[in-house]
């Protein structure tokens, strides 16, 4: 089995990436809505119910580079903008990568006394989540 | 940041020693500053040594974290007189950070943080007694 380097696999807008990450996570849910009944015979029974997928994503400050900073994100968080495409995908290669509409649903600044600045925060996907 | 890996011991000691070299003075003395401790060293003197480091970047950057050492080093007393090394420690630390936000220039690389973390003191005896007093202070840095 071929393993995967996770620096590869970015958070994209559009085709901008978030910039300066050290982590990016891909998390997909879908609610499981109990419909246990007396005639379930002592089994727990659900049905699939809503789906949901969210991207956290967390790095060091900066606001240099061509791309998607910490600044542009505070500033759509801000000004409450429209979703964009969002992509979870590798930077190189051909293995599978997710999008989606997305809003930035959070943004969290860190600043430990004699420590670097960091961020990290979530993106809501709105919609469907779509292999590519 | 720095986009390719590169080697950030030299511009970090190189950076202390501007700061330090020529200023180390204690009791109307000015004490030498050594990167590298010649054949025949001062009987006191700075020592900026032990760079360790490790590289924590981000997907797109490498930044370099670690430890570096400023040990003050006595090597003229035949008692555990540490007294000298503190005071000429202490001066070194009010060189190195004269506000609590305080970093120096490192060359073309860019310091973050440069912090004093632990410090100790080390007496080495030889055959006749005392034959060294170092104190040793460790500072945390993070570099880019």
């Amino acid at each position: 089995m071929a393993k995967i380097n996770g620096t590869l696999y970015c958070t994209y807008s559009g085709s901008d990436k978030l910039l300066h990450t050290d982590n990016a996570s891909l998390n997909v849910d879908v609610d499981l809505p109990d419909v246990t009944n007396k005639e379930s015979a002592g089994w727990g029974e659900h049905i699939q119910g809503l789906r949901n997928a969210t991207i956290d994503y967390s790095g060091q400050y900066d606001e240099e580079g061509a791309g998607i900073t910490p600044d542009e994100i505070m500033a759509a968080i801000i000004a409450r903008s429209a979703d964009t495409a969002i992509h979870f995908k590798p930077v190189t290669g051909a293995t599978t990568g997710w999008y989606g509409n997305g809003t930035y649903k959070s943004i969290k600044l860190d600043a430990p006394v004699e420590g670097a600045l960091k961020y990290s925060g979530t993106i809501q996907i709105n919609g469907a989540l779509t292999a590519e | 940041m720095s986009t390719a890996n590169v080697d950030i011991d030299y511009d970090l000691i190189e950076g202390i020693f501007t700061v330090l070299d020529g200023n180390v003075t204690y009791s109307g003395t000015t004490y030498p500053v050594y990167k590298s401790i010649p054949k025949t060293p001062a009987t006191v003197y700075v020592w900026i040594t032990e760079v360790i480091s490790d590289e924590d970047g981000t997907k797109e950057d490498f930044v370099y974290y670690g430890t570096v050492q400023i040990r003050v080093i006595n090597e003229g007393l035949h008692r555990a007189d540490k007294k000298l090394v503190q005071k000429i420690s202490g001066v070194t630390r009010g060189l190195l950070k004269a506000t609590k936000a305080a970093i120096f220039s490192v060359g073309d690389r860019t310091l973050v943080v440069f912090k004093q973390s632990t410090s100790d003191t080390l007496v080495e005896f030889g055959a006749n007694g005392i034959t060294r007093i170092s104190k040793i202070d460790i500072y945390d840095f993070i570099v880019e």
